[in-house]
């Protein structure tokens, strides 16, 4: 008598779902605020193995909308510019995906190689757009001297740009008495 | 027939074709909304009504996670104080002694600063009220730094308000919803803290960069700053109450000056909001966009013995300044070669019974020549 042989389907749900899920439930217990002989909890970028892998092993269309989803969760979960990681995973993503036939057969320490690689890039990203993002708002008083140095910001926005709505004009002219340059 | 055999059976779309398209319509979607989000005036966020939801629902998850460490860290401590009472107890007694010296100077020197602000007159800041909430949630990195607490509005924090620990500044509020909050900490990339160093009061704009200690930029003044100065917030912009504690100046590894935060002496699991929103909440706007002596329009009626001290000076005033007038035109008439004589101070001399001639009595000796008689100001009393 022949076994019924287990057939285990992989479909959308198993592909994308589960691990998107399991993505989502380990980057938030990671954000659990425990300080352990003064060592935080790590915190990768989790989600970027899914970019990785799901355009190598099996595209569709479903993954990318999942992974922007995803990316959106992160940048709400970590207070991070909206659509931040958004754009990084799916640089991850499209990047794999336009290497793929490249990738694809090659031995294991090659596609380490070729993740640490798409991994290094979407930091590179990130670190392009946040670092754009902090410096795109500067003085735009029109003193030249006091430029330079009034650029300081309340915690996300520029200080200077907004002065006069927060603190009104006395105090806007305090402020440019104080960062006045030598 | 088969279900595949449609009238689509021939066109066949490489599945890597669609994800592309999926893929560029998701960039496109991630560039538009880091455009959109922006930063408001008050330092919160354009998508704050998508932020705030989403940590609405955020904080109960992470209280989940953050309780049970709470709790180990709790029987930790009880566990602990049993099996380290006694040393305990030694040390705190050692610092018992030394900190009775430091209260009966600081009793000491609140009696002294007290009369000193009574003298000066100096309107110091009122106290500020605060709210205590406890960290549920956490980011580091170096993209961001922020935590989730669990104090919001209903509590009274809103945007831009400080948020300290025992030790020291630990951020600013930038997002709120009814029980949670989101604290971007001073070590955050958008984090700029206007602070001042507390030797040499020079000003510094305490600068995050995604380290565990921010760059001091635009230091004002050589050699107003060197290791070991204590940094405080200086209160410039009024987004900080002047004068808490951030930290330590260090000279770091790239040449800069950065900052040994306080509060990175212990977890930062408790945390006290500052109710504090800016100088606008600490005097009244009308007080400060008076009018220069606006005071003198409120003054109270004079009494009737002020009303008649008042119109004899006047009286007075005006006969000095009318004689003053007389003398000046019989100088006119007769050509004398002598220069005139310092005009008589009857101006400035209110209490002199009546006008006397000016030749007859020689001025006072500091009283400067003038030649042309100027009427006395404020003499149309």
């Amino acid at each position: 008598m022949r076994r019924p042989v287990a057939v285990r389907v992989v479909g959308p749900l198993q592909w994308i779902v589960y691990p998107a899920l399991l993505v989502l439930a380990a980057t938030v217990v990671l954000g659990t605020p425990l300080q352990l002989f003064g060592l935080h909890l790590p915190e990768p970028v989790i989600p970027m193995i899914l970019a990785f892998a799901w355009p190598l092993i099996r595209p569709s269309m479903l993954a990318p909308a999942a992974l922007f989803l995803i990316g959106l969760f992160l940048d709400l979960f970590w207070n991070t510019p909206l659509g931040l990681w958004a754009l990084c995973l799916m640089g991850v993503y499209g990047t794999v995906l336009l290497s793929r036939n490249l990738l694809a057969g090659h031995e294991g320490l090659i596609r380490f190689g070729a993740y640490a690689a798409c991994t290094l890039g979407a930091f590179f990203l990130a670190y392009l757009v946040v670092t754009m993002r902090t410096r795109r708002r500067s003085c735009r008083w029109s003193d030249r001297s006091c430029r330079r140095c009034c650029c300081f910001r309340s915690p996300t926005g520029c200080l200077s740009d907004s002065t006069t709505e927060i603190f009104g004009s006395d105090e806007r002219r305090a402020l440019h008495l104080l960062c006045r340059c030598e | 027939m088969a279900f595949r055999d449609g009238p689509f059976e021939n066109i066949k779309v490489p599945l890597a074709w669609t994800a592309a398209v999926v893929v560029v319509v998701a960039v496109i979607g991630a560039i538009v909304l880091l455009l959109g989000d922006r930063t408001t005036s008050e330092g919160g966020s354009t998508m704050g009504a998508a932020r705030g939801g989403f940590e609405a629902a955020a904080g109960p998850v992470g209280g989940v996670f953050a309780a049970p460490v709470r709790w180990a860290g709790a029987a930790r401590d009880y566990v602990g104080g049993y099996f380290f009472a006694i040393g305990e107890n030694r040390r705190l007694k050692a610092e018992i002694a030394e900190l009775r010296g430091w209260r009966d100077e600081a009793i000491a020197q609140k009696n002294i600063n007290g009369r000193y602000e009574a003298l000066l007159g100096l309107r110091t800041e009122p106290p500020v009220p605060m709210a205590t909430g406890r960290a549920i949630s956490e980011s580091r990195g170096p993209f961001s730094n922020a935590k989730l607490i669990d104090v919001g509005s209903a509590e009274g924090v809103r945007i831009g308000n400080p948020v300290v620990t025992e030790h020291g500044l630990v951020g600013r509020v930038t997002g709120v919803t009814g029980g949670v909050s989101r604290v971007v900490l001073l070590t955050d990339v958008a984090s700029r803290t206007p602070v001042m160093i507390e030797r040499t009061d020079a000003r510094a704009m305490l600068t995050g960069d995604g380290g565990d200690s921010p760059r001091l930029e635009f230091i004002r003044g050589s050699g107003s700053i060197k290791a070991g100065d204590r940094i405080l917030s200086s209160g410039d912009g009024g987004g900080l109450p002047r004068g808490l504690p951030v930290g330590v100046a260090a000279k770091g590894v790239d040449g800069a000056w950065r900052v040994k935060l306080f509060s990175d002496h212990g977890a930062i699991d408790y945390v006290r909001v500052l109710l504090f929103q800016s100088f606008g909440q600490l005097v009244s706007p009308n007080a400060l966009n008076a009018p220069p002596l606006a005071g003198l329009t409120t003054a109270p009626e004079p009494s009737a013995a002020e009303v008649g001290a008042i119109r004899d000076a006047a009286a007075r005033r005006a006969a000095a300044q009318q004689a003053q007038a007389e003398r000046a035109r019989a100088a006119a008439a007769t050509p004398a070669p002598t220069p005139a004589p310092a005009a008589a101070p009857t101006a400035a001399r209110p209490a002199v019974t009546s006008p006397r001639p000016a030749a007859s009595t020689p001025s006072p000796a500091p009283v400067a020549p003038s030649p042309a008689p100027t009427p006395a100001p404020g003499g149309a009393a």
